[in-house]
């Protein structure tokens, strides 16, 4: 029998072309009413059915040649049967009319009238030789005569299906019942509920005889092809499926009298027999596909009437090595589509939703009560098993009662109910068989879990049920692959993730958590985190929608209580907790990308710093929109519950928390600022701002821890942290508490900066004022730039800060360090602006300081009246000046630094940094002189010009090449002497320049000589 | 007998899983709407006589098949012969348009058609009565788009129906039915004889081959 495939496709081929040769003799025959030599070619082309050769696909293309030419057949014999009905009515009426007396004659011809012509044929084909054409040629007139008026039809079905117990070779009897039931199918009778049952019988009973058929192919032929069987055995597994596709069109077509109901009737009668047969045939390929079959084409509202039997009865005797997961997954699929459906249908259906719901409801109370006793008592199998079979009988009776609106029942389907049916199944199985390996759990539980989703997305009753059932059953099970087992674990948990529409939903799964602890590996936890954090942040969203257009809708979650914050921080303490210390092998192939901090001393991996930063982007949610100090609470809690379990790593996650803090701190600080400027009579004793100030101090806290673990590669940072937060406290008033972190900064400084151990290895050139500075000398400009925002200290405190910073300044190493940091300290001893409300007054300037200064500033207003030239840019400062503006000014002191930066520039040894040095300086008192600053007068700065000239014209002189040079290397870059002489020079010329142009322009720098 | 001969034209529905194949030729046929989904398992048929260009009586043979090729292990030989050829998508679900076009050539390849380049095709969007909100955004435009980059450019009558509702379906199937008829009689022309001839030729040896058991 094992034939090549070349050899079957000639037979193929010629088969059919033998099929087209006699279909058309036929059709010649037909069209010259030759009957029977029609019907001998008809058996010829149907022995071509007869072959063995061909695969079922091959046959398949065979049967379908040969049903085009039948039909052909059955149209012919159809309308000769009709044009000899009507010669015979004819003739009758004739009859009737010539003797109408001697009726007797007349009626038998009548009787006999109904289809001589087909009934004889339908004898005739019975002899022909062999038994497939005989049948076929059967099937094709028998149909035909079942389709014309007062055919006896059941007979004709009865003798049809027996007859085909004649051919008992798999392939040629499948396709011949096929046939069959091709033909029969719309010609069944199911006018009453008598010949509904029949035909129904009929049916099942050509079912039962494929299904055998199908079953017996795999035991045929020599063991070697038991493949090539099942191969077969796939391709042919429609034919049988089709019976129950008739089947299910059968009862839907038929409406009944009104005592009947579909579903009963399935569940009942259809149901039990078809369920009995897939069981008995003990074959796996064909309880599988029968299984789907019988999912796929019986409405869902049959299968929610049939589950626990279905389940219980069905499933359970199952072939045993058939997965019950897949199975069940099916169906679970079914139902969720089914649903989606519904709820796509019922969208439009507005009103009648309202009255359903309300009734969803009443039975969801009901349900609930006992799902919670179920959940309890789960060991009472008995009881359960005993309430829920009878909850699922009354199911259909709720349907049948209400068959009237059939199509609103449909909607009434009960999650809690349809679970509890699922679930008892699955703790039946799992009763019946602990060694199920793991991933037929993971398949049911993840279907249990989508499908409770999808019914009720607020029922979180079920889901926990199942956590925590596999929390304490499923983790104890110990695969010899354990790591295999845990991915399996891990799916279980990713999707509800993926399904959630709300994070927090998590929050009310407690054993959700409790499983997730379960997972030994913490790469495993580690991925729920980041699937977790994704969805918080809408990652995968973005993903799914390539970027696009969800992106602008997607609203974060927030996190406003402390419960909250627990649910979703405990699942990111893996991450908080994880290090990445040990790198593994992959970092050493290169396959991991990494960073390299702390002077090459660590090293991290680049996935590692993105978790931390997704961790930071968690904290950014945690907000309280109502109540700002909850939520202060709130982030304080965090730090202290989670990000500092390991410090290693809060030097990711502090700095964002910091800033968050700091930020909520400004956002209540400001508000109260203002409620107390609005009630400025009444005492500002509230206990909100004792609340800020605690809040500070625990701020302090954190800063100072991080300082502790991470004092050696982050100062700057820290500094630059403490510096921040000092700032801020200024802005509250919160005088202590600035004065104590800018103290803190000076800390810092002295611990760690003032060495200059900065991180960076680069070379620093001294001529670049602004990036050529060493770490202390940039800490020092750090520090100078947010204390000359300071307001709100009072002159002691502000002095001494001011004091101690210009004397670090002094003491820097390198002298253009100290000049510059010397000269920029100058401008805390000289405010220039306000900053705060004019009507309020900063506490550092004292009255009578205040009054000193304005009686300066009186004169300096004087001496430009003088001038005579009252223009309107001069305007906006005199009335600034009248508006008795207070700003902390000390003239001396400002002279004080000014003049010890000139003795530093002049004592560098290199002559062009101190040239350098001098015209910075220069600058610096070009802007005390437009700020009033008495002493620095166009004297001083015409002595300091006289200087640099002196300066520029020794540097000419002591280098006479210098001259030469200049003019030669003009184009060159190598002379860096040269070079710097002419930036100097050039700085110089501009710096004269904008002197002359105020002059000129804005009446200011009187006397200063250019 | 011959004097009035009947025309069977086949008609075969292809499309996606789940767009409302089955649906739409039982609306035609029956005048029926079932709100149950129900897979379709292999390829099945009805016939409806119909009356075309209110004198040509035609029987249309619609062949229903399954979207989900798990339904469809013994191949399509039922494309053999066909007259035309429905391509179903559904208005609510975009890659269901987006597969047409391997409908298409699934059918042309299987179907051995003597003129794949003409052969009459029809695109049928279903299911419109759906809210607007779950349907494709700019749907003309990517099915313009569709027909004129993958489909050859030809322009396809395109049907937007409601098996639910009944909307479309009647006038979708009378210009299938028309197309179909028009593709028959093609074949008529120049079909019947190339057949015949071929057969004779071929047939000589086959009178032999009547081996196999007696069944």
């Amino acid at each position: 029998m094992a034939i090549s495939a070349a050899e079957q496709k000639t037979a193929l081929a010629s088969s059919l072309s033998a099929i087209n040769h006699q279909s058309n003799l036929m059709k010649q025959c037909l069209a010259d009413n030759n009957i029977l030599q029609a019907l001998k070619h008809c058996s010829n082309f149907l022995n071509e059915l007869r072959t063995n050769q061909l695969s079922p696909k091959q046959y398949y293309e065979l049967y379908i040649v040969v049903f085009d030419s039948l039909e052909a057949l059955s149209s012919h014999l159809l309308g000769s049967h009709n044009a000899k009905q009507q010669k015979l009515e004819r003739k009758q009426k004739l009859n009737n009319a010539e003797n109408s007396s001697t009726s007797g004659a007349g009626n038998a011809i009548a009787a006999n009238a109904t289809a001589p012509f087909l009934a004889d044929l339908y004898e005739l084909v019975q002899y022909s030789g062999n038994i497939i054409p005989r049948l076929y040629m059967m099937i094709v007139i028998g149909t035909t005569y079942m389709s014309t008026k007062g055919a006896p039809t059941k007979e004709i079905m009865k003798d049809m299906i027996e007859m085909c117990h004649g051919v008992q070779h798999p392939i040629r009897g499948l396709f011949l019942r096929y046939y069959l039931s091709q033909r029969t199918k719309h010609l069944l009778p199911f006018g009453n509920a008598n010949d509904f049952n029949d035909t129904v019988e009929f049916l099942i009973q050509n079912f039962i005889e494929m299904n055998k058929l199908w079953v017996r192919l795999q035991h045929q032929g020599h063991s070697s092809e038991r493949e090539l069987r099942y191969r077969e055995r796939k391709e042919l597994k429609i034919l049988v499926g089709s019976n129950l596709v008739r089947l299910s069109q059968i009862i839907d077509d038929y409406d009944g009298d009104e005592n009947y109901s579909s579903i009963k009737y399935y569940q009942e009668k259809v149901f039990p027999t078809i369920t009995e047969q897939i069981i008995q045939c003990r074959d796996h390929l064909a309880q599988s596909y029968l299984i789907d079959v019988l999912v796929q084409i019986f409405p869902d509202d049959f299968h929610f009437a049939t589950l626990n039997s279905l389940l219980n009865d069905v499933f359970i005797n199952l072939h045993p090595l058939l997965k019950k997961s897949e199975l069940v997954s099916t169906l679970i699929e079914r139902f969720i589509t089914y649903h989606k459906f519904e709820s796509d249908m019922s969208s439009s259906k507005v009103v009648e939703n309202e009255s359903e719901t309300k009734l969803g409801k009443l039975k969801l109370e009901d349900s609930e009560k006992d799902g919670d006793k179920n959940a309890e008592a789960a060991k009472d199998d008995e009881v359960d098993k005993r309430e829920y079979e009878s909850k699922s009988e009354e199911n259909p009776s709720v349907d049948s009662a209400s068959k009237p609106q059939k199509e609103e029942s449909h909607k009434k389907i009960d999650i809690t109910v349809l679970f509890n049916v699922f679930w008892q199944f699955y703790l039946k199985v799992f009763e019946m068989d602990p060694e199920l390996p793991s991933d037929e759990h993971s398949v049911l539980l993840q279907s249990f879990i989508k499908l409770s989703l999808t019914y009720d997305p607020d029922n979180y009753q079920n889901l926990d049920t199942i956590y925590q059932f596999a929390t304490e059953k499923l983790s104890t099970i110990k695969d010899e692959d354990t790591a295999n087992q845990e991915d399996i674990w891990l799916q279980l948990l990713i999707v509800p993730i993926r399904h959630f529409k709300s994070i927090k939903t998590l929050f009310k799964l407690p054993f959700f958590h409790e499983f997730y602890l379960k997972l030994t590996n913490k790469q495993h936890q580690k991925q729920i985190s980041l699937e977790i954090i994704n969805k918080l942040l809408g990652v995968t969203q973005v993903l799914e929608e390539n970027g696009a257009t969800n992106q602008g809708e997607f609203e974060p979650e927030h996190f406003s209580t402390t419960d909250e914050v627990d649910g979703i921080f405990k699942y990111l303490l893996v991450l908080i907790k994880d290090s990445d210390k040990q790198l593994n092998t992959s970092k050493n192939l290169g396959i991991t990308k990494t960073i390299t901090l702390n002077k090459g001393e660590t090293v991290i991996s680049q996935e590692f710093l993105s978790n931390q930063e997704k961790v930071c982007k968690i904290i950014h949610l945690i907000e309280n929109p109502q109540d700002p100090f909850k939520n202060l609470a709130n982030l304080m809690y965090v730090r202290r519950k989670y990000l500092n379990k390991n410090f290693d790593n809060i030097i990711y996650t502090y700095p964002t928390l910091i800033s968050r803090i700091l930020y909520k701190l400004k956002i209540v600080g400001y508000a109260l600022l203002r409620q107390q400027r609005k009630n400025k009579k009444q005492s500002v004793e509230n206990n909100q701002d004792l609340l800020i100030t605690s809040n500070f101090k625990n701020l302090s806290i954190i800063v100072d821890e991080l300082y502790q673990y991470h004092a050696e590669n982050n100062s700057e940072l820290i500094l630059k942290i403490y510096l921040n937060a000092a700032s801020v406290a200024d802005q509250l008033k919160q005088e202590s508490i600035s004065y104590e972190l800018f103290t803190q900064c000076f800390v810092v400084y002295e611990e760690n900066l003032i060495l200059g151990s900065h991180n960076y290895i680069h070379h620093i050139n001294p001529h670049d004022s602004v990036a050529g500075g060493s770490l202390p000398y940039q800490s020092i400009i750090y520090v100078a730039n947010k204390l000359v925002t300071a307001r709100y200290f009072n002159k002691e405190n502000y002095e001494n800060l001011i004091t101690k910073l210009t004397l670090y300044g002094s003491k820097l190493l390198k002298k253009q360090d100290q000049c510059r940091s010397v000269y920029a300290c100058a401008h805390l001893w000289w405010w220039c602006e306000l900053l705060i409300e004019p009507t309020e007054k900063s506490p550092t300037v004292s009255s009578e300081e205040a009054r000193k200064i304005k009686s300066v500033d009186n004169e300096k207003r004087e001496s430009d009246n003088k001038a005579e030239n009252v223009e309107h840019q001069d305007d906006a400062v005199t009335t600034e000046d009248e508006d008795e503006i207070e700003l902390y000014r000390d003239a001396k002191r400002v002279l004080e630094c000014l003049q010890r930066a000139l003795r530093v520039a002049d004592k560098c040894m290199d002559p062009y940094l101190s040239l350098q040095l001098f015209i910075e300086i220069l600058n610096r008192c070009l802007i005390f002189n437009i700020y009033g600053n008495a002493l620095v007068d166009s004297r001083y700065i015409n002595g300091l010009i006289d200087l640099i000239r002196t300066n520029i014209d020794n540097l000419r002189e002591d280098d006479t090449d210098l001259a030469a040079r200049e003019k030669e290397t003009e184009n060159e870059e190598d002379d860096k002497e040269a070079r710097l002489f002419r930036q100097s020079q050039g700085y110089f010329e501009r710096t004269l320049g904008y002197i002359r142009d105020q002059q000129a322009l804005e009446n200011r720098f009187e006397g200063i000589l250019v | 007998m011959s004097g009035r001969k009947k025309t069977l034209l086949k008609v075969i529905i292809l499309g996606d899983s789940g767009v409302g194949k089955t649906s739409l030729m039982q609306q035609f046929v029956n005048n029926k709407f079932s709100h149950q989904y129900k897979a379709t398992i292999g390829a099945d048929f009805l016939t409806k006589e119909i009356t075309i260009d209110s004198n040509k009586q035609v029987t249309l043979q619609i062949w229903d098949t399954a979207g989900q090729e798990r339904f469809q292990s013994l191949g399509v030989a039922f494309y053999r012969g066909a007259d035309c050829c429905v391509l179903c998508y559904d208005v609510t679900n975009e890659k269901s348009l987006n597969n047409l076009t391997s409908w298409k050539d699934e059918f042309l390849v299987q179907s051995n058609v003597s003129n794949p380049q003409d052969f009459p095709f029809i695109i049928i969007g279903n299911k419109i009565d759906v809210d607007d909100s779950k349907k494709i955004p700019s749907l003309q435009k990517k099915l313009q788009n569709i027909t004129n980059n993958q489909l050859g450019g030809l322009n396809y009558p395109v049907f937007e129906t409601s098996a639910k509702d009944a909307i479309n379906v009647e006038s979708a199937f009378e210009v299938i039915a028309k197309m179909a008829l028009q593709q028959e009689e093609l074949n008529d022309a120049n079909g019947n004889d190339v057949s015949d001839d071929y057969n004779d030729a071929i047939n000589i040896h086959l009178e032999s081959e009547s081996s196999g058991c007696a069944c």
